[in-house]
């Protein structure tokens, strides 16, 4: 009796390794496949908004600022999400052997909170019970629901994990046990309420970057670490060296990235320079991934048989290699002033759900037993061609507004600003119809697929393992990772980066200290029209166009004082914005006021307000804040009275009181 | 029987639970005890495919965990047998030499070992170069005003050049004030045409030119003492009245003077500036 036979006669006794916890993972994948045809309808109509910003104009549920938070809730909850539990609960007992206990009423239970907290979310969000927190729009209620469908959902595949060896769990337990763990923290760190200012800033950076590195990643790794040698004829690997460093790395390094999106920002400068170097840290476990990924399949190419699967695993790995390079062109300062609130920030977003789709559908139609052939090729190019294209123009238009911007100051004839910022989105009319093609393509491949996905069944059963090799020479054995040293390892980390990008900044006095801005223009404390008015522009997702935040380098020159953190600390939450689709908002009530102090002070021939007699100023200040007010509420309802090349919506269809409020609002930004 | 269990598994990649549930169930089947069936297993060097059986009597190194040797097909059966070795298997030394690494980056591919160095080494030395960040003037940072709290030059100064562009400056003056009585493009109406360079004709020098545009008919004679103006004796209030623009400044004046010297006068827009004074006004 040799090992070789023994092994043959193990795999004839597991032939036939069906768990019944495959109906549970059929469900996860239904219904992920389900959210994420309702996401890319939804998502096109948002790109289509954005060129023509009269598209479904006048539907309250229907405006920009409020599908765009619906389009990223449904995208990352529950396609991203939901799938990546069910693929998990496919690939971790196929890996250990073990069928899940309980995993019937327990996923179904799942399933059903997750699609109802998700779906609910969404429509709460379009109906205007938006947080205003990007990323976590949902109502505390429907996240709540979410996360406990999130703890039934890990149940079963946490009891395999412990119920093997638990001295020696292999390398998809450890991936999918981290991000079950990381998962579960992050949504309930970035759901506490209450925080204010950078505080609250660093909530949903932190909630972000955990959400796409420690959630989305250690859930794709444990998928393709699966994939890629299960498709090259391989058993799944029971962990190497490079498997074992991707993984300490990811967990180490990538929610300390958190503080990197704020470069420049009210942020210290230390935690700025923190986020920049472990986003070149990022790098490490990034490529160590691809290089394990490279090296499960070397040699061994030939034998793949279902091609366009394989293929999916390492495009999303180029894409999952390129994530880095985006994320530090946007945090480096020189390059952040530059492709800072640009378009490029889109262009980043649309590389992390490519990334993880093509991951997602890859083990789908694994699965599935999906065929190669002419359906299978034409799925390949368009979702290549979709994703390159939205991709490449989105950051082609970020870096061409981004110069723009920057270099208007020099003349002082500001591009950041009144009518200079709507010249400057001439420019990227062309990008952001090219956007809206290459989304629509990649969506639409996406849909087919997935209406050919559901249709010839989702699960079948797993073929039977091939006699495994000898594993390569090259890749020493790894030391065993025991369940509690993965356990304790990953929470640990979890807690040193939430402490150090999370809390400790937090306890500065200089983040938490008001100003007088904070003291007497952004106190909404006391309620009143603009604290009202406050609640409309949160309702309505004005942050997704208006970000909220002057930066001490060149591209915010003419947009007023720079941004300081005790600015926004009575502001529950700061909404300080990602993106400038339209421009700064931070001083816009006095922006708008100087222009007609302006004309005031021509008329009475003086060149300064100290020229005047101080009843006069009084009266002359009064008169530009009462006009500039109305001048804001005039532009809410027709923007492109003044602009015609304005991509605002118009905002008439909201009641009359509410754009009262509004502009009441709009002008304590001062 | 775990730590043979374990190097079974690690050897041959088959999940150790796998191993495990067939180890019984063979033995079981066989009527053998579970040691003893892992026993045989361990006991022969470890196999692969279809190449030559290596000599039945060398035992695999206990202490080695390594990955195999080249394997070859052995027999079943209860007994340890030896094959007619059909080939030399090749000498284990050369895979010993692999399987305890020595390095802690032995195994990895050369250009991924030198990336775990540099990049934690990239990392570290921006936090210690710059761990406040770029310098003022660098990366696009400036400084902030501790007035106004705007963003401005490092030395304090107001960001971007002062473009002075006085003939546009003046030509918004003339399209707001000028246009009624003297035309667009400067042909006349209620007031006498200004183009075809007359005004460089009737006012040689640029002060006057500003005067009269300054009190005009109604102050001519007061200012001046005299009732005609200009080197052609042109007679006050001869051709309608001329308002007086004591309103705007006396750089608005010398703008939209020198616009329409440039425009209508055909004079060169730096010797414009350098008569109407406003060249000390002119900063770059």
């Amino acid at each position: 009796m040799t090992v070789d036979t023994a092994i043959a006669e193990a795999a004839e006794d597991a032939a036939d390794f069906s768990p019944a916890s495959d109906h549970d993972a059929a469900a996860y994948f239904k219904t992920a496949l389900l959210f994420m045809t309702l996401a890319v309808v939804v998502g096109i109509a948002v790109m289509i908004q954005a060129v023509t910003p009269g598209f479904l104009g006048g539907i309250e549920v229907l405006s920009y600022g409020r599908l765009q938070p619906a389009f990223t809730n449904l995208f990352i909850s529950g396609w991203l999400t939901i799938g990546l539990v069910g693929a998990l609960l496919f690939v971790v007992p196929r890996a250990t052997r073990v069928e899940p206990q309980r995993s019937g009423p327990v996923s179904r239970a799942a399933v059903a909170l997750l699609a109802v907290g998700v779906l609910a979310g969404t429509v709460a969000i379009l109906f205007g019970f938006s947080e205003g927190r990007r990323y976590l729009e949902a109502p505390l209620w429907a996240d709540a629901i979410v996360l406990v469908g999130l703890l039934a959902a890990a149940r079963p595949v946490i009891g395999v994990v412990r119920s093997g060896d638990r001295d020696d769990l292999g390398m998809i337990q450890w991936y999918a046990g981290g991000a079950f763990t990381w998962l579960i923290l992050a949504h309930i760190v970035g759901n506490i309420p209450g925080l204010s200012g950078t505080s609250a800033h660093l909530q949903i950076l932190f909630y972000r970057a955990s959400l796409i590195g420690l959630w989305l990643a250690a859930a794709g790794v444990a998928v393709v670490g699966y994939l890629a040698p299960r498709l090259t004829g391989r058993a799944a690997s029971s962990g190497s060296r490079l498997s074992v460093l991707g993984f300490w790395s990811m967990a180490f390094v990538w929610a300390m990235t958190a503080p990197a999106e704020a470069t420049f920002g009210p942020l210290g400068d230390w935690l700025e320079t923190i986020g920049i170097v472990f986003a070149i840290g990022m790098v490490v476990p990034v490529l160590v991934i691809f290089a394990d990924l490279v090296t499960s399949v070397r040699g061994r190419l030939g034998e793949v048989t279902e091609r366009t699967t394989l293929r999916l695993v390492f495009g999303g790995a180029i894409g999952f290699a390129l994530i880095p390079v985006f994320t530090l062109a946007g945090s480096f300062r020189s390059s952040s002033s530059v492709v800072g609130f640009t378009e490029w920030v889109t262009a980043t977003e649309l590389l992390v759900f490519g990334t993880f789709t093509m991951w997602l559908m890859a083990i789908i139609r694994f699965a599935a037993s999906a065929a190669d052939g002419r359906s299978a090729r034409l799925y390949q190019l368009g979702t290549t061609v979709g994703l390159v294209l939205a991709i490449g123009a989105a950051a082609f238009a970020g870096v061409q507004t981004g110069f723009t911007w920057a270099g208007s100051a020099n003349s002082r004839v500001f591009a950041n600003t009144g009518d200079g910022f709507v010249n400057s989105l001439q420019v990227i009319e062309g990008p952001r119809v090219l956007m809206l093609v290459g989304f629509a393509i990649f969506g639409l491949t996406q849909m087919l697929a997935a209406a050919g996905l559901v249709g010839s069944g989702l699960v079948r059963p797993e073929p039977a393992l091939e006699a495994a090799d000898i594993p390569d020479p090259d890749l020493a054995p790894v030391r065993p990772l025991g369940l509690n040293k993965l356990r304790f390892g990953a929470v640990g980390l979890f807690v040193v980066a939430l402490t150090l990008v999370g809390l400790l900044p937090s306890l500065e006095s200089e983040q938490r200290d008001p100003t007088l801005l904070a003291d007497f223009s952004r106190n909404y404390a006391d309620g009143g029209s603009a604290a009202e008015g406050r609640q409309v522009y949160i309702r309505e997702g004005c942050q997704a166009c208006h970000t909220q935040v002057v930066r001490a380098n060149v591209t915010d020159v003419g947009l007023g004082a720079v941004s300081l953190a005790g600015d926004s600390v009575r502001e529950v939450p700061a909404l300080f914005g990602w993106q400038r689709i339209g421009p700064d908002l931070t001083h816009i009530g006095a922006r708008t006021a100087e222009e007609f102090i302006a004309d005031n002070l021509a008329a009475f021939n003086v060149a300064s307000l100290d020229d005047l007699d101080p009843e006069v100023r009084a009266t002359v200040l009064q008169s530009a804040k009462r006009d500039a007010r109305d001048a804001l509420r005039a532009h809410l309802a027709d923007p492109q009275a003044a602009r015609s090349w304005s991509t605002m919506p118009s905002y008439d269809h909201l009641k009359s009181a509410d754009l009262d409020r509004l502009a009441d609002y709009l002008m304590t930004l001062e | 029987m775990e730590e043979l269990l374990n190097k079974v598994s690690t050897t041959t990649g088959v999940p150790g639970a796998l191993l495990d549930r067939a180890l019984r169930a063979r033995a079981a089947a066989r009527g053998v005890s579970v040691e003893a069936l892992l026993a045989e297993w361990v006991g022969e060097p470890v196999p692969e495919g279809a190449a030559a059986a290596p000599p039945a009597a060398a035992p695999v190194p206990a202490a080695t965990p390594a990955p195999a040797p080249p394997p070859a097909e052995a027999p079943s059966g209860p007994s340890v047998s030896v094959l007619e070795p059909t080939a030399e298997p090749p000498a284990p030394p050369a895979v010993e030499a692999v399987a305890e690494p020595a390095a802690a980056f032995a195994g990895f591919p050369r250009w991924l070992a030198a990336a775990f160095v540099i990049i934690p080494l990239l990392a570290v030395s921006y936090a210690l170069l710059a761990p406040n960040g770029p310098d003022c003037g660098s990366s696009g940072a400036l400084a902030v005003d501790d007035v106004t709290g705007e963003a401005a030059n490092c030395d304090g100064s107001e960001y971007g050049v002062e473009v002075m562009d006085f003939f546009s400056s003046g030509q918004a003056i003339y399209e707001a004030r000028c246009t009624a009585c003297h035309g667009a493009q400067g042909q006349g109406g209620a007031g006498p045409a200004l183009a075809g360079g007359s005004v460089v004709v009737v006012f040689p020098s640029c002060d006057e030119h500003i005067d009269w545009v300054r009190v005009g008919t109604a102050g001519w004679t007061e200012l001046t003492g005299r009732d005609s103006y200009g080197a052609t004796e042109k007679p006050v209030g001869g051709f309608g009245q001329m308002p007086g623009f004591g309103g705007l400044s006396d750089t608005e004046l010398a703008e939209v003077v020198l616009y329409e010297r440039v425009a209508f006068g055909q004079q060169a827009n730096p010797e414009a500036e350098t008569d109407c004074g406003l060249d000390q006004l002119a900063s770059g």
